[in-house]
């Protein structure tokens, strides 16, 4: 399975989720296959798309919240992972698409062959997917866009 | 910027140290991580309270600068000041003038 075929089958299901989408590849394809106003592509910040999820889960339990990562995302911030299985939140549903390697830069290997991320964090989906880079180009949307219409699709300001 | 009142404030989270006045929500495992949950409660409408020190600050720039600057996402951060002994007082010079930087 590729990176995008998985992303396709995740949004297949999303109705009215908030999606956090990380860095790289993961965004771009998710605009890509169904750009809406509840998704929030992270467009920096590397490792932190799952903190962000965690964030609005933790407040908003009237939300349900959806976090898409990387192998490569996740890797960087292991603790976070640990965290979301402590906080069991009901809300959050974390998909990690492992890929083994840095598909946006080029296809660097991570460390994640060591491992099965669903092994030590039960609570999370692992996709295992294959590397390659993808052609989705850059979200057009600036980040403040990105930020507003999230958050006018919850219904909520942000200042 | 420094917080002295915390009834303004939905939430307190952040990295306890030494002498620390804040209990955090959850327990964090690092400074960066704290900040970005705090993005996501501010996206949700809460008004959190970031705490660290400030080796924890420097730890922190990268989703100062790539994540709340550019989505315009202000988050409230309290930062202490440690600078003595001798392994704090480096982090504590360029806490200094990456602050007078704002």
């Amino acid at each position: 399975m590729t990176r995008y075929e998985a992303i396709q089958e995740i949004m297949s299901g999303i109705t009215d989720e908030c999606v956090i989408t990380s860095t790289g590849m993961i965004s771009r394809e998710v605009y890509a296959i169904k750009d809406r106003p509840r998704n929030f592509y992270m467009l920096g910040s590397m490792g932190y798309a799952l903190a962000i999820g965690i964030g609005l889960a933790y407040t908003r339990p009237d939300l349900n919240v959806v976090v898409i990562s990387g192998d490569g995302a996740c890797l960087m911030s292991l603790g976070t992972l640990v965290l979301m299985q402590k906080l069991k939140l009901p809300n959050l549903t974390h998909y990690i698409l492992d890929n083994q390697c840095h598909a946006t830069t080029g296809g660097q290997p991570t460390c994640s062959d060591a491992i099965d991320f669903y092994d030590i964090f039960s609570n999370t989906v692992v996709y295992k997917v294959s590397g390659e880079k993808g052609e989705a180009p850059r979200i057009p949307l600036s980040c403040k866009t990105i930020k507003e219409r999230f958050c006018a699709s919850i219904d909520k300001q942000v200042e | 910027m420094s917080a002295d009142k915390t009834d303004t404030y939905t939430h307190t989270i952040g990295i306890p140290y030494s002498g620390c006045e804040y209990v955090s929500c959850m327990p964090c495992t690092s400074e960066p991580e704290a900040l970005a949950i705090a993005v996501g409660m501010k996206l949700g409408g809460a008004e959190p309270l970031v705490f660290m020190q400030d080796s924890g600050f420097l730890n922190c720039l990268n989703n100062y600068t790539s994540l709340c600057r550019p989505y315009e996402i202000w988050i409230t951060s309290a930062v202490k000041e440690v600078s003595e002994p001798e392994h704090h007082k480096y982090s504590n010079s360029l806490f200094k003038i990456v602050w007078g930087l704002r």
